[in-house]
């Protein structure tokens, strides 16, 4: 029987693109109010598992759970419980933020007044000034925040998060972890992908560690600080690349 | 779902977008083309009209003569009230619905006299006097509207409605939601091409109700508006189905333009180009070369020919002998030019069959042709109506002959009575019902291809993984 | 650096795919388009010979008749067949074949072979001049749409300008690159398509036709290589494919299929065609002229009588009835004149609406260029009918002239036979030759000629400006 109180669940996932096995028994648990951080190199199996629970894919094995729900099984079900922020939100140029906002909201079934998109919005951290201009002006930071502002509308009861840090400058990327952080606090499960150590211990209860489609640690980021993190990291990275070696030499 | 869809085309696409654009092209193309399709046959009906009235003006004169002789109220000379001086006015009215397509209404002849003077060459008198540099690129009616720049216009606003936010990302976070990608890329495609065709609907009501003409419009307008909405659906599954399989916008955009050149006009040109070679019509040359061989034979043997008839129909006495000969020479030489030329009629009428009977098959191969043909018919400006109306014609002056030539052979006249019981020409226009079963099959196939074309893509939409 | 431009450019276009199946499907489509056409020509000309020669032979085989009776009956015209009809009919098949040279009547040319035409054969024609002004364009779009908007989208604009490459030279290098690709496709298919007209043709090859077809293929390269600088022109306002590729499609269906249809339509909108039964009305009263006019008819015969010291007509030297009917025909040729010259205004009216639109599409220039070459323009059909015309006016005083001297005592009984018809030369209208002609071409040519000097300025003013918006950005 799946606890309620882990809202999103991985139990043995397999997924193989051709020859390339990007995701190997893969079994995870995240419950509410915790942010688990996946870290990885890229074609490590993040966004892999993070499709999976979004239902883009279909898994060759195991099964992606969300509040329960078999994504593959019941995948409009489970969405209704999951918010999703990608690399780079993208929002529709021509509208504002604002009316973007409203969109999404409306998309999700929801009918919240332009105070209360305007609020939330705000609560992002989104700039007041800036709710009425097109969104084709606005910085990376800005969508991740109305990317925020879309998930937190959804009041969804687990957020993925596909590197929503990459590309920010410190100070932007350290606001929507405080934005992120918030989330959890309010009962959110939070899986986020990253390759970034230090925005991973930053923001995160959990730390797996990644590599070639497995996941071959799980750290508490609380017990351990960034570099011992990057020790135990580049281990992984060593032992990954040496057994691969050997593969190849076999 | 289909609020937030709604809220957001009407902010990303119309308010905001190309849909401006694309409804003003379409109110002034349509606007303009009904407009100047209402001059157009404001011009023709009145010159007809002019026409027909000069003609029964004259018979009626014609006519009182002849009562006046027969009352003895008049002094008759020997060509007063001949009857060779018959002459009825024949005309291919406009059609109720023709502001709306001019096809080929242009270039045919749209009325003839009647007479026993003419033959099956010279009744539709001398009509060749438009420019032939406008003739030869056709006119701008809203059937080119309907069949070439909608579809365009169509493409120009959906092509991007899944790869364009594939390409900036937006799909995945829209996806995320619950919401399928089926619902999201019909809803789209509708709320895009539906704004469109209310627009052009609207427009063309409008011209409907302000060009108003009488008779059977609105019944027209009806079948009218059932082809260009089964011409919109083909296209749109058309879409649908290319923005199911090809994952960019580029390559859509490339795939539907590719398209809409094969369909609207490659196709058309070569069903066009082969199947006129494959039944030639005989030339209007040879047909000019009979009727010169009649008048030369007649100008020969009129004796011989007027003695041929005078024993064929030995009831006839010979009337005035003042008469001059050329009224009975003109009659015969019409005849023959009528009999010698019946072959080539039939000849032509053969290869129009059979050209008719390849494009009857051949216009399956694009919707481009079936929709042109079904709106060309259905406004009445199709190729088949201007040859009814030549046929009939022909078929009114072999009556006239029939009637008058007995009299005009052996220099009589004919009786007021005899007179009356003659006919005006009155063209017999194709009725709604039999215009309904000529479209029925080719709508039938327009819509039964868009909805095979629809559940394919369907399927694939359904089918689409993001990632995959 | 710029050669290496021009190859670089050369081999991304020739590895084109899309490119490759449409070049495929279009010279399929030129040879369908020849195929058919030399068929028809070939019909055609049969057909003309045939018409001519029975013309001829119930001319001859009238037997004896009234001179003015044979004026009635009188003879045919027919319009010389071009050489070069195969490329581009242009406008023959609407305009009349024939014309009768009867007395008392300048009728207008007859049999328009476009009314033995097909369904659809108003709504598209398949022919050379048509591939070559529609899908041509449409070719080197596709062919051109991503030649600067792609080098944007993909940032190598960015790394050629840091290369030092100028923008001159990056120009001349997209311009050379489609340009060459161009002509190395349409020079073969035009010399393919100018042999097989010439080959349908019975006319030997002069060196008026060589002119044409030269002048024919100077026009079209002209119109392609505006095709080639608009696209570049295009694509470089564009930042990506994609925008560049639908902004160069509708540029393609506004040019080539809606502004030409539109020109011609406002044309005749605003000078509407001749009402046929009015002007059919208007050439009768002209005929009837002095027929209509008794006080004329009765100073005519004053005069001739007069002149010839006589007071009845009996005792005139002439027969009175021919040379009334002789002074008929010289009085109805300033109205005739009249008639057939309101039509020419009106017909120029409508084409001079249609060289306004040429501002909007270089489609209308060409294609004008295009008939007048073939000679199968209206120019060439006023050319034929005004030459029939003279030809009827001297036939008729010719017949007239007879009877008048010859009646004697016979009267309207008099005959003539068949050695008055052998007097009379068959109708020959060689086309006219560019040279003398050619004058009214100049402002179809100036217009293509202004149209290739913006195009190219613009296209090279687009991509300066694209050069430094990237130039900017970087």
């Amino acid at each position: 029987m799946t606890s309620t109180k882990n809202m999103l669940e991985a139990r043995g996932l397999c997924k193989q693109f051709g020859p390339t096995v990007a995701l190997e028994d893969f079994s995870l648990t995240v419950p509410e109010g915790e942010v688990v951080c996946l870290l990885g190199a890229n074609g490590a199996g993040k966004t892999t598992t993070i499709n999976l629970f979004l239902g883009f894919l279909q898994p060759d094995r195991g099964e992606a759970l969300v509040g329960g729900i078999d994504v593959a099984e019941a995948p409009f079900e489970a969405r209704r419980r999951l918010a999703y922020l990608p690399e780079s939100v993208a929002l529709y140029p021509k509208l504002t933020g604002l009316e973007n906002l409203s969109f999404f909201d409306q998309l999700a079934g929801g009918s919240r007044s332009p105070q209360d998109l305007s609020k939330l919005l705000l609560d992002a951290g989104f700039p007041k000034e800036a709710h009425h201009r097109r969104a084709a002006t606005y910085s990376k930071g800005m969508r991740q925040k109305v990317g925020i502002a879309i998930a937190t509308a959804r009041q969804a009861r687990a957020l993925l998060l596909d590197e929503p840090l990459s590309g920010l400058d410190p100070s932007a990327a350290s606001t929507l972890g405080v934005q992120i952080g918030k989330l959890r606090d309010d009962g959110c499960a939070v899986m986020m992908a990253t390759h970034d150590i230090f925005r991973a211990k930053e923001v995160g209860d959990r730390i797996g560690i990644m590599m070639h489609g497995k996941l071959v640690n799980m750290l508490d980021a609380a017990s351990l600080d960034a570099r011992e993190i990057e020790q135990i990291y580049l281990e992984h990275l060593r032992e990954a690349d040496a057994s691969r070696h050997q593969e190849h030499a076999l | 779902m289909k609020r937030a869809i709604l809220y957001l085309e009407s902010l990303n696409f119309i308010a905001r977008g190309p849909a401006l654009i694309a409804t003003a092209i379409i109110v002034v193309t349509i606007g303009y083309a009904g407009w100047s399709g209402d001059r157009w046959r404001d011009a023709k009906r009145s010159g007809l009209e002019s026409f027909e009235a000069e003609k029964l003006d004259a018979l009626a004169k014609w006519r009182d003569g002849l009562v006046q002789i027969e009352n003895g109220t008049r002094q008759a000379k020997p060509r007063d009230a001949n009857p060779m001086s018959i002459s009825f006015p024949a005309v291919l009215p406009p059609s109720s619905l023709g502001d709306f397509a001019i096809g080929h209404a242009d270039l045919h002849p749209d009325s003839a006299e009647i007479s026993p003077w003419r033959n099956p060459s010279s009744m539709f008198g001398r009509y060749q006097f438009d420019n032939p540099t406008t003739l030869a690129s056709s006119r701008f009616d809203v059937v080119v509207v309907i069949i070439l720049l909608l579809p365009l216009l169509m493409i120009a606003v959906s092509f991007d409605v899944l790869a364009g936010d594939r390409a900036r990302g937006a799909l995945s976070m829209v996806l995320s939601f619950p919401i399928r990608l089926t619902s999201l890329a019909w809803s789209r495609l509708l709320v895009r091409n539906g704004l469109l065709w209310v627009t052009a609907v609207l427009v063309m009501t409008c011209l409907l109700l302000l060009n108003d003409a009488g008779g059977d419009r609105y019944a027209r307008f009806g079948l009218w508006l059932g082809v260009c909405l089964a011409y919109g659906l083909f296209w749109l599954t058309v879409i649908a189905l290319c923005v199911a399989y090809i994952p960019t916008a580029i390559n859509t955009a490339a795939a539907l333009v590719a398209v809409w050149m094969v369909l609207a006009l490659a196709l058309p040109a070569t069903v066009t180009t082969i199947s006129e070679a494959a039944f030639p019509t005989p030339s209007r040359l040879a047909y000019l070369s009979e009727i010169r061989r009649a008048q030369t034979e007649t100008n020969r043997e009129l004796d011989r020919l007027t003695a041929k008839y005078l024993i064929d129909h030995p009831e006839l006495t010979v009337g005035n002998e003042e008469l001059p000969s050329f009224y009975r020479a003109a009659f015969i030489s019409n005849q023959i030019a009528r009999d010698r030329t019946r072959p080539i009629l039939e000849a032509y009428e053969a290869a129009r069959a059979g050209r008719a009977q390849t494009l009857r098959w051949a216009q399956y191969l694009s919707p481009s042709i079936i929709a042109q043909r079904l709106l060309n018919f259905t406004a009445d400006a199709d190729l088949d109506r201007q040859h009814r109306f030549q046929a009939q014609a022909r078929d009114a002056l072999e009556q006239l002959s029939v009637a008058v030539g007995p009299a005009v052979v052996s220099r009589n006249r004919l009786s007021a009575a005899e007179f009356d019981t003659l006919s005006l020409f009155s063209f017999q226009e194709r009725s709604l019902a039999e215009l309904a079963w000529l479209a029925a099959v080719p709508m039938a196939f327009l819509l039964l291809s868009s909805a095979l074309l629809a559940v394919v893509a369907h399927r694939r939409l359904g089918a689409i993984r993001l990632h995959d | 650096m710029k050669s290496a431009l021009i190859r670089k450019d050369s081999l991304v276009l020739r590895r084109e795919f899309l490119l490759k199946a449409l070049l495929a499907a279009v010279i399929a489509l030129a040879l369908i388009s020849v195929m058919t056409g030399l068929q028809r020509e070939r019909v055609f000309l049969h057909e003309r010979a045939e018409a001519e020669r029975i013309d001829k032979e119930v001319w001859m085989g009238q037997g004896e008749r009234n001179p003015h009776s044979a004026a009635h009956f009188s003879r045919y015209a027919f319009r010389p067949p071009s050489p070069l009809a195969l490329l581009d009919p242009g406008t023959s098949d609407f305009a009349g074949l024939a014309i009768w040279m009867e007395a008392h009547y300048q009728d207008p040319a007859v049999f328009r072979r476009a009314e033995d035409g097909g369904e659809l054969s108003r709504y598209v024609m398949l022919s050379p001049a048509f591939l070559l002004l529609t899908a041509a364009p449409l070719l080197i779009f596709l062919m051109m749409h991503a030649s600067v908007a792609g080098e944007r989208e993909d940032g190598t604009l960015r790394q050629l300008l840091a290369a030092g490459v100028r923008r001159g030279h990056f120009f001349v290098g997209k311009f050379r690159a489609g340009w060459d690709i161009t002509m190395l496709v349409y020079t073969p298919i035009f010399l393919l398509m100018a042999g097989c007209s010439l080959a349908a043709s019975p006319a030997e090859l002069s060196a008026d036709t060589v002119f044409r077809l030269l002048a024919m293929y100077v026009a079209y390269a002209a119109y392609l290589s505006i095709s080639v600088a608009v696209a570049i022109g295009v694509s470089a306002l564009c930042r990506t494919r994609q925008a560049a590729f639908l902004a160069l499609a509708g540029v393609w269906a506004v040019m080539t299929v809606l502004v030409p249809r539109f020109a011609t339509d406002v044309g005749t909108t605003l000078t509407p065609q001749p009402d046929a039964r009015q002007t059919e009305r208007d050439l009768r009263a002209a005929a009837m002229v002095l027929s209509r006019d008794k006080e004329r008819q009765q100073q005519i015969k004053d005069d001739v009588l007069a002149r010839y010291g006589v007071e009845d007509e009996a005792d005139l030297p002439i027969n009175y009835s021919a040379y009334r009917l002789q002074v008929s025909e010289e009085l109805s040729i300033p109205e005739f004149e009249r008639v057939y010259g309101a039509l020419e205004d009106r017909y120029r009216a409508q084409e001079g609406v249609l060289r306004w639109f040429s501002v909007l599409s270089p489609t209308i220039a060409t294609a004008s260029l295009s008939r007048g070459m073939a000679a199968t323009d209206r120019v060439h059909q006023r050319a034929f009918t005004v030459s029939a015309e003279l030809h009827r006016r001297d036939m008729i005083k010719l017949l007239n002239e007879d009877y008048m001297h010859n009646a004697g005592d016979a009267g309207s009984k008099y005959t003539a036979d068949e050695a008055l018809w052998a007097r009379f030369d068959d109708f020959d209208h060689p086309i006219p030759g560019l040279v003398s002609i050619g004058g009214r071409y100049i402002a179809d040519a100036a217009l293509l000629l202004m149209w290739l000097c913006i195009a190219m300025l613009a296209g090279y003013g687009c991509v300066r400006r694209a050069v430094a918006t990237e130039a900017k950005a970087a």
